[in-house]
């Protein structure tokens, strides 16, 4: 597509031979729009850029408030950041409430996938509506309400409440892919290993849930890094229980010592882009974003 | 004969219906306590009141919402209203920017193929390499009186001392919204225009429609799904954001989830911030039903 389009932009602009001499306005409107586009693309590219980029070199900076006036490289800042104990303890707290939340809205949202896919029952409307006001709900509102009806109940904030707030956050990531994925499922797959004499039960292990692994897969990653990423919800429900957002947040409201804050989002820049490269090349993730 | 078999037929109805109920019910008994019976109470709350001992009182006032509205000097002028409008401008600037700046990079995409596709969509993809709180803390070195652009600008001929734009403040954080929700947009964008048959946009080439009139009459319109939908999901964040202002606006004007906030973590005036997230919720619920009709849960995942 790529090639073709190239070669017709060339004749487009130069006028197709033998037909007119003259270029048509339309010839040249077609061309500035494709230069245009990628013109426009690249300084796009640039802007999503820079700002990361120059995180990334601040992370090595001598200065590490600015980049001028340059005063030399070190690795001060990263053992700023592996002797900062407590951004250190919020980071594998964050880690390990997204990994719990992210497993819950994991084991709750597959089966339920299964049951709005496949199933017609009373309500299924209402509830295929439901499942993505958790996507939609501004995070100051889920984090409001969650901290009244915990109040009311009488749950204190903390690591339970997180959780509870965060499994329901992550729910639609798990949902709609595992949703999506068995609206285009060939179910002859499935009559054909029932034929041969496989069970239900070997059915589902051997045929379905293999083939809509991937979906769930995704949808993990993203329901455990929605739970991450978190502020405003653990800010509320949280309690008195660290998270890194809330330790970010700390360092660049409140003081301006932020020397480990570079390197620490250096590092989560490197893994996430590592990770999505990869899914990049093997998969095709927008299937499952 | 008949009634043994309808027997049998309603052990499976039951049976059917208590698979369902095992394998709907923790999701369904996860939203109805966690989001619908929270908003419930959420709209309770926001008519009662909260005593001295922090318990919600219940009792039906309006004063919360009076307090949201009447200020000293009238009504209207509290800053509950001008940081919710400020917000809803800061939501629409922010929303058509990322259209602007997504929708031909979208289309670029639908006509890119094998490794030029991946590289092209690996590079715009970046906002989404990290977490939203670095996104936004990544432009604070940008921005300010002595940040990375205006100590750039100082280093020129051009500009003697910092322009305004570039400190702290509204242009900060619109930027930085359209940079952390650019994928969001995107990504939308492109599934609807890959959706696109491709003869079509030939055909009407063929019948002599000029490039203008192909994105005018065929491109936009058939797209249009994704854009409200990309839309919705720019929005509704971008008017809820908490963390943006903090960072960049550095007290120059407040948004409406600081103003709330601030209530709640000061006061504990939970039924103050309850009466103010229902007009968070209003935008929501109009969000929702936009998606609801435009788009199905199948083209979602």
């Amino acid at each position: 597509m790529a090639d073709s389009e190239g070669h017709g932009r060339l004749s487009r602009l130069v006028g197709e031979p033998g037909l007119t001499g003259t270029v048509s306005v339309d010839r040249v409107v077609s061309a500035v729009a494709d230069y245009g586009m990628w013109a426009l693309t690249l300084g796009i590219i640039v802007f999503l850029w820079l700002p990361l980029s120059q995180i990334v070199a601040l992370s090595f900076m001598e200065n590490s408030a600015v980049l001028f006036p340059f005063e030399g490289v070190t690795l001060d800042n990263y053992v700023s950041l592996f002797t900062n104990e407590s951004l250190l303890l919020a980071a594998r707290q964050s880690a390990f409430v997204a990994t719990v939340s992210a497993l819950v809205a994991t084991l709750i949202g597959v089966p339920l996938g299964f049951a709005i896919a496949r199933h017609e029952f009373r309500g299924r409307g209402m509830l295929r509506g439901l499942v993505i006001v958790p996507l939609l709900m501004p995070g100051i509102i889920m984090g409001i309400s969650l901290l009244i009806l915990f109040r009311v109940v009488g749950l204190s904030p903390g690591f339970l409440g997180t959780v509870l707030a965060h499994s329901v956050y992550g729910l639609p990531f798990i949902v709609l892919p595992v949703v999506a994925r068995l609206a285009v499922f060939d179910r002859k797959l499935e009559e054909g290993a029932r034929d041969l004499g496989a069970d239900g039960r070997s059915v589902l292990t051997d045929v379905t849930l293999p083939i809509i692994s991937p979906a769930i897969a995704a949808g993990f990653v993203f329901a455990w890094l929605r739970s991450f990423e978190d502020f405003i919800r653990v800010f509320f429900v949280g309690g008195t229980m660290d998270a890194l957002t809330k330790e970010m947040y700390g360092m660049v409201v409140y003081s301006q010592g932020t020397a480990a804050m570079d390197p620490m989002a250096t590092i989560i820049v490197l893994v996430v882009s590592t990770a999505l490269a990869v899914a990049i090349n093997f998969r095709d993730i927008l299937e499952y974003v | 004969m008949s009634t043994i078999q309808d027997l049998g037929d309603a052990f499976e109805r039951r049976g059917e219906r208590a698979k369902l109920a095992i394998m709907a019910g923790p999701g369904v008994g996860w939203l109805l306590t966690l989001i619908l019976v929270p908003t419930a109470f959420l709209v309770m709350v926001s008519f009662a009141e909260v005593s001295s001992s922090y318990d919600v009182v219940w009792s039906f006032s309006v004063s919360n919402y009076r307090e949201l509205f009447v200020g000293e000097s009238g009504l209207f002028q509290t800053p509950f209203v001008d940081s919710f409008f400020l917000s809803l401008r800061i939501a629409a600037a922010t929303t058509f920017l990322t259209v602007v700046l997504a929708y031909p990079v979208a289309y670029l995409l639908t006509r890119l193929s094998g490794r030029r596709f991946k590289i092209v969509l690996f590079a715009v993809l970046v906002p989404f390499f990290t977490i939203f709180i670095v996104r936004i803390y990544s432009w604070l070195s940008l921005f300010g009186s002595q940040g990375l652009i205006n100590s750039a600008l100082l280093a020129t001929p051009l500009v003697s001392e910092p322009l305004g734009i570039f400190e702290y403040g509204l242009a900060a954080v619109v930027i930085s919204l359209t940079h952390a929700f650019f994928p969001y947009m995107l990504l939308t964008l492109y599934s609807s225009l890959e959706g696109i048959d491709y003869g079509v946009i030939e055909a009407s080439r063929d019948l002599g429609a000029t490039r203008i009139e192909i994105a005018k009459d065929v491109v936009v319109p058939l797209s249009a799904q994704g854009l409200i939908t990309g839309c919705v999901f720019v929005f509704v964040p971008a008017l809820g954001t908490f963390i943006t202002p903090q960072f960049l606006a550095r007290g120059k004007f407040t948004m409406i989830a600081e103003v709330l906030t601030a209530r709640i973590n000061e006061l504990y005036a939970i039924n103050y911030g309850a009466a103010g997230s229902l007009f968070l919720i209003i935008p929501t619920l109009i969000a929702f039903a936009i998606v609801m009709r435009t788009t199905s849960l199948e083209a979602m995942g």
